[in-house]
């Protein structure tokens, strides 16, 4: 009930504001009985074949709502009838109405609503009929004529008001997203367009790897062997420069990180790295990183001079240990 | 001939006793290599050495057998509590044939003296040893006498019985030279133990050194070269354990309380050259250094109570200073 009131608000301030600019409905009335009041132009209805009791006079106005009609949009077709209740007017009863017909349009149901109003001793009645369509297709149209059957309650005879046949004008359909929805075109379209942009998306994924692993530098592996000869290299400076104590740091600084790098030998004491040199590659070998290791202890610490022997000797000692190669395991030999 | 040249000849030719010795003290000794050189660095430098180790080690064997091989006059002093400072170094006694007192002296006139379980006698006794062992001379009465050269005190501590015990203090310890920790010996060498000393034969070494040469050594020591670039990294060592923080060293921070005193400055470097002497080189090199500067610097390093909480060791630490700080 309370949806119907709020539904009827609505139609009357539709009706007094929002009201499509209609041309006036041309209505049959029946001549006015005798006593009976005449409304204003084309508003009055009165019972034309031998009414009974005293009849009031009605106001009839149509409109449609919503003003602008789509296709496959639900619209009202709205009939309101009006009248004064005087002292001596009879209780109206009213014949249920047929619903006016239009092509194009099916009708769905109608209703209606009444309404009393009173103010200083004048009662004013309204009653509005509120026919439902669906327009099934656009175009022009107009809904029939609609007429409105009463009498005084208790007598037998109706009086008959009408209103004139209503032009609508039905747009095109409105594009509806929720109209997709169940659309199997549209369906397979999404389907189709979501394959594609997964597709894609892979596509640019591959291809940005493939593209960076061909921007990727090329990571050059240096082996412990090729490091150490070019740190020999660099040592061998301090040589030419007679730089002797930073020559020999420089071979022992070689030795040390090829050691760590190649057999994972720490230094700790020349007594233990030649043990463990020995062990790694020949006892030979551990002799001659000895007598290198002495010899660079005696420029570093003791201020010797060596001479192109001894230092032919040291750096031939550190090459020696990087290019050891163990034979027998790379030949597999006995 | 460079002045190089010359001392590394010298030494060469003068630390030919270190071989013979070792090898006739181990005639007897079955391993214990380490605290034999420790000792032999002692001799050299005139520094007396603290032993630490559980009962049983062979301490005693191995001083005896020093004082064999070298020739030269040893005595034991047992330390108990009820002992008196006349007891170690000497007192008046009365002769009455003349009316006069005559000075006695006391076990410390020797040698080589091992002061067994120091820490068992009361402070006094402690302090005329130690006394003695600083200024080399021992006054009973009126009379001040000299100690004769070569003069080492060995003293012994049990690190597993601490009651009745009187703990020597950290002035004292510092008088010390080196602290050497003796440990067990290996599977191989114990068993080689056994076999020793469960045969008939008596084993004994004899003298292949006389005191003159001794002496004569110590003299030859003072002469081996020490590069500024290594008394540069002794002094950072030094300076690690008093400043850790400065040195990089933040895991050190708090666990330090009193770091090493100018004593170890000075007792690193007279050892280096000595354990140079033993390799038969006339230059010190970081390897000496390293070498020695645990026992050097292991009771002369306090740790803080922070540093017992975690059962932190003054030769961790070291081991933390040895490998932060740069070798040259």
């Amino acid at each position: 009930m309370a949806k119907k009131v709020f539904l009827f608000a609505i139609l009357a301030i539709a009706f007094s504001t929002r009201a499509q600019n209609l041309p006036p409905p041309e209505l049959h009335l029946p001549a006015p009985l005798p006593g009976a009041t005449t409304s204003a132009q084309g508003s009055t209805a009165s019972a034309p074949q031998a009414p009974v009791g005293n009849l009031p006079s009605l106001k009839l106005s149509a409109s449609l709502e919503p003003l602008k009609i789509y296709q496959a949009e639900f619209f009202y077709y709205l009939i309101q009838l009006t009248w004064q209740k005087q002292k001596d007017n009879c209780e109206l009863e009213f014949k249920l109405p047929e619903v006016p017909k239009a092509e194009g349009v099916k009708a769905t149901g109608s209703e209606f609503e009444s309404d009393n109003t009173l103010k200083a001793e004048n009662e004013t009645v309204k009653r509005v009929y509120m026919f439902r369509y669906y327009p099934e297709k656009s175009g022009k149209s107009t809904l029939g004529q609609a007429d409105f059957e009463y009498r005084c309650l208790g007598t037998q005879a109706y009086a008959k008001a009408s209103a004139p046949p209503f032009p609508v004008e039905i747009l095109p359909k409105r594009f509806k997203f929720s109209d997709l929805k169940g659309n199997r075109n549209f369906q397979i379209f999404l389907a189709a367009t979501l394959l594609a942009a997964i597709a894609t998306s892979i596509y640019f994924i591959l291809s940005g790897r493939k593209k960076r692993a061909a921007q990727k530098p090329v990571e050059v592996v240096i082996t412990p062997e090729q490091k150490a000869l070019e740190l020999l290299k660099s040592a061998d400076q301090f040589r030419i420069a007679g730089r002797y104590p930073d020559y020999f740091l420089g071979l022992e600084r070689v030795l040390r990180l090829f050691l760590e790098d190649k057999y994972s030998i720490r230094w700790s004491g020349r007594e233990r790295l030649v043990e463990e040199v020995g062990r790694a590659t020949i006892p030979e070998l551990g002799q001659a990183v000895d007598q290198l290791l002495i010899l660079s202890d005696r420029v570093k610490f003791a201020g010797a001079e060596p001479v192109s022997a001894e230092l032919d000797r040291s750096h031939e000692a550190v090459r020696r240990v990087i290019e050891f190669k163990n034979l027998q395991i790379a030949g597999g030999g006995k | 001939m460079s002045e190089m040249e010359r001392i590394q000849e010298l030494v060469e030719k003068e630390s030919q006793f270190v071989d013979k010795l070792l090898s006739e003290v181990g005639k007897v000794i079955v391993g214990q290599r380490r605290m034999m050189e420790r000792i032999l660095v002692g001799l050299l430098c005139k520094g007396h050495i603290l032993l630490e180790g559980v009962p049983g080690l062979a301490k005693t064997l191995t001083i005896k057998t020093f004082c064999d091989s070298i020739n030269v006059k040893f005595q034991r002093i047992q330390f108990t509590p009820d002992l008196l400072p006349a007891d170690i170094i000497g007192t008046l006694i009365f002769d009455q044939r003349t009316g006069s007192f005559n000075p006695k002296k006391g076990p410390i006139f020797a040698n080589l003296i091992l002061a067994d379980e120091i820490n068992r006698a009361p402070a006094k006794v402690q302090s005329a040893l130690l006394e003695a062992m600083q200024e080399r001379q021992v006054t009973i009465g009126e009379g001040t006498y000299k100690l004769e050269e070569p003069f080492l005190v060995l003293a012994t501590q049990n690190p597993i019985e601490q009651e009745g015990t009187y703990p020597l203090p950290e002035a004292q310890v510092d008088r010390f030279m080196l602290k050497v920790l003796v440990s067990y010996p290996k599977k191989d060498e114990e068993k080689e133990i056994m076999e020793r000393m469960t045969g008939t034969e008596t084993l004994s070494a004899k003298p292949v050194i006389s005191s003159e040469e001794l002496l004569h050594a110590r003299q030859i020591i003072s002469q081996i070269y020490i590069d500024p670039k290594i008394k540069d990294y002794i002094l950072e060592i030094v300076f690690a354990s008093r400043t850790p923080l400065e040195y990089n060293l933040k895991g050190l921070e708090g666990l330090i309380s009193w770091g090493a005193s100018p004593r170890a400055s000075i007792y690193l470097n007279l050892a280096s050259r000595a354990h140079a002497f033993l390799r038969h080189r006339g230059y010190v090199t970081p390897e000496d250094v390293k070498s020695i500067a645990p026992d050097v610097l292991r009771h002369r390093i306090l740790l803080s109570y922070e540093a017992e909480a975690e059962e932190i060791v003054s030769d961790d630490v070291i081991k933390q200073i040895l490998e932060k700080i740069e070798v040259p």
